[in-house]
């Protein structure tokens, strides 16, 4: 299937999906690319003409798209896609652009960096040959952007964190890493929703949760595309927002 | 009514037909392990499609305080009511106050059974699928596997009770498990940066079913297999999606695998043998062929209508 638009390659990935990869002059552009993919395909939803959507996941700069193999098959997808005019796509991310500049401002994470039970500021300290001060000052001084929800239930990745604070994931992998660790690996940082094994490196706790709870349909807080930013607070106030998230 | 958990089993979850449409939040798609058992364990229990039911490894017993219509389906499963062996792929019906074992009598696969009614369990993000790991759906809607003493709620269908036709998928088109036969794969996603040589090995050589098996993956040991790459963004991981870490060694995704990772993969399982492979024992040994995407949807769409034609001819 022939590529078109910000689409680098589009492949085979089952029977009843198929993968779109993005192109861009980085990555943050790739991944523009593949949210207004996303949007447009989004907007179609409900649709009579789009009833074989079943469903889109995005990731970095990919996108699978799973269809009703009963409804349309692979070359079908590729038409509706291909259907999207430019249009589409572009009053599509203006419009949630517009949308975004409303709801975000940049969101901040208060973090309790050091807490004892999700700390290895000494490990990173020494990994990166920066003082715990510097490595903190560094991880707040950055605005991230959020590239991709996953892996688990509100887990979201969040880069780039600064060359300088670049760290490899643990050698061993911890068993247990607590909900709300806010933690780095490689050029990325993100926070545990929930508690789970994990070998990135720990840099503190944070009372922020990563889900929204709703009866029957929580959700993840942070959606790709939003930005972030990490605040250093206290052990008290740590505890004070914990009882406000509760 | 009330369905009371007698003996657990060795892992028996409530799950249905899964979360569509939430994995961009990071939710696994969960679901049967074995939809053809599952949807076939509703029909003959007089259910809509996509009603809960108990899927269950190991030997469960339970009882019901009210009459009801059951049916247990999976591989090589075994059910008696009250201490009476009864025939699987059938609706039975049961009296209040009876006591239903049922099973697989392979050890480690699955079996399922519908209870004919609206079940009352509490449903997260749009399913009552258990996820242990997630801590979602269940009794408590926190992720728990069933235990002794828990008790389902479900509205009996006494509608259907003393008119019904009893429904019975005949033998010999109950689902044919095991691996005489090689499971398809689509090749897919990172297909080309494996080489033919690989490619070759791959179809060639039988993997054994290691005991690292579960919700959601498979690993299998054999002949090693390996791309040319060394460092991939992560990307979504589709039902049946065959993964190969450094070691070469294959792991299957299945329903509650994470939705995104970074290993390259060679392709999915067809959709058509993820039921098939979903109950394949620990020691088995499975052969791989590879089906172009097309014809892997033609087998598909002839596995459906001839499901559906015999629903018909047993309605």
């Amino acid at each position: 299937m022939q590529a078109f638009g910000r689409i680098k390659r589009i492949v085979t990935a089952s029977a009843d999906a198929i993968i779109l990869y993005f192109d861009g002059t980085n990555l943050d552009d790739a991944n523009n690319a593949c949210h207004h993919m996303l949007a447009a395909i989004d907007s179609k939803k409900g649709s009579n003409s789009w009833a074989w959507l079943r469903e889109c996941v995005p990731s970095y700069d990919s996108l699978l798209i799973v269809f009703d193999m009963t409804l349309i098959d692979s070359h079908g997808v590729y038409r509706a896609l291909s259907n999207l005019s430019t249009e589409d796509i572009y009053q599509q991310s203006d419009s949630s652009q517009a949308k975004g500049n409303e709801s975000s401002a940049v969101i901040d994470i208060p973090v309790w960096y050091g807490a004892p039970n999700a700390s290895d500021l000494s490990v990173v300290s020494k990994k990166t040959s920066l003082s715990i001060e510097e490595v903190i000052e560094l991880h707040t001084s950055t605005t991230y952007k959020v590239y991709a929800v996953g892996f688990s239930p509100g887990f979201a990745y969040m880069g780039d964190i600064p060359e300088a604070l670049k760290c490899a994931r643990l050698g061993t992998p911890r068993k247990r890493v607590p909900k709300g660790a806010v933690a780095i690996a490689d050029r990325q940082t993100a926070v545990y929703p929930s508690e789970s094994p994990g070998g990135w490196n720990l840099l503190g706790l944070t009372a922020f949760d990563m889900l929204i709870h709703k009866k029957e349909q929580s959700e993840a807080r942070l959606k790709a595309g939003d930005e972030v930013r990490f605040v250093s607070v206290t052990e008290q106030e740590y505890r004070a927002g914990l009882q406000v998230e509760r | 009514m009330r369905i009371e958990v007698l003996s657990k089993g060795l892992f028996s979850l409530i799950i249905d037909n899964g979360r569509v449409g939430r994995q961009r939040d990071g939710f696994c798609e969960s679901g049967p392990m074995d939809s053809n058992a599952y949807d076939w364990a509703n029909f003959l229990a007089f259910n809509l499609d996509g009603t809960p039911c108990i899927e269950a490894i190991g030997e469960m017993r339970l009882r019901v305080d009210e009459d009801c219509i059951i049916a247990v389906t999976g591989r090589n499963p075994s059910l008696d009511i009250d201490g009476n062996a009864k025939t699987t792929y059938q609706s039975q019906k049961v009296p209040a106050g009876a006591t239903i074992t049922f099973g697989s009598t392979s050890l480690g696969c699955k079996a399922y059974l519908a209870v004919g009614g609206n079940w009352q369990v509490p449903k997260a993000v749009g399913s009552a699928c258990t996820v242990v790991r997630e801590q979602l759906g269940g009794l408590d809607n926190k992720g728990s596997v069933l235990k002794e003493g828990d008790c389902i709620e479900v509205l009996a269908n006494t509608r259907n009770q003393d008119s019904a036709k009893m429904r019975t998928l005949p033998q010999q088109h109950i689902d044919d498990y095991g691996f005489l036969e090689s499971i398809r794969v689509i090749p897919g996603y990172q297909f080309s940066s494996f080489s033919t040589v690989a490619m070759r090995t791959f179809e060639t050589s039988s993997y054994t079913v290691s005991s690292a098996i579960d919700r959601m993956g498979f690993r299998l040991t054999g002949e090693p297999v390996t791309a040319d790459i060394e460092n991939m963004r992560s990307e979504a991981i589709h039902l049946g999606a065959i993964q190969v870490p450094g070691d070469g060694q294959p792991i299957v995704m299945m329903r509650d695998r994470q939705t995104l990772g970074g290993y390259p993969k060679l392709g999915c399982v067809s959709p058509c043998d993820i039921s098939r492979l979903a109950q394949a024992m620990p020691g088995e040994k499975v052969n791989f062929v590879f089906q172009h995407e097309e014809e892997a949807r033609a087998d598909w769409l002839l596995m459906t209508s001839r499901r559906r034609r015999l629903q018909g001819e047993i309605l």
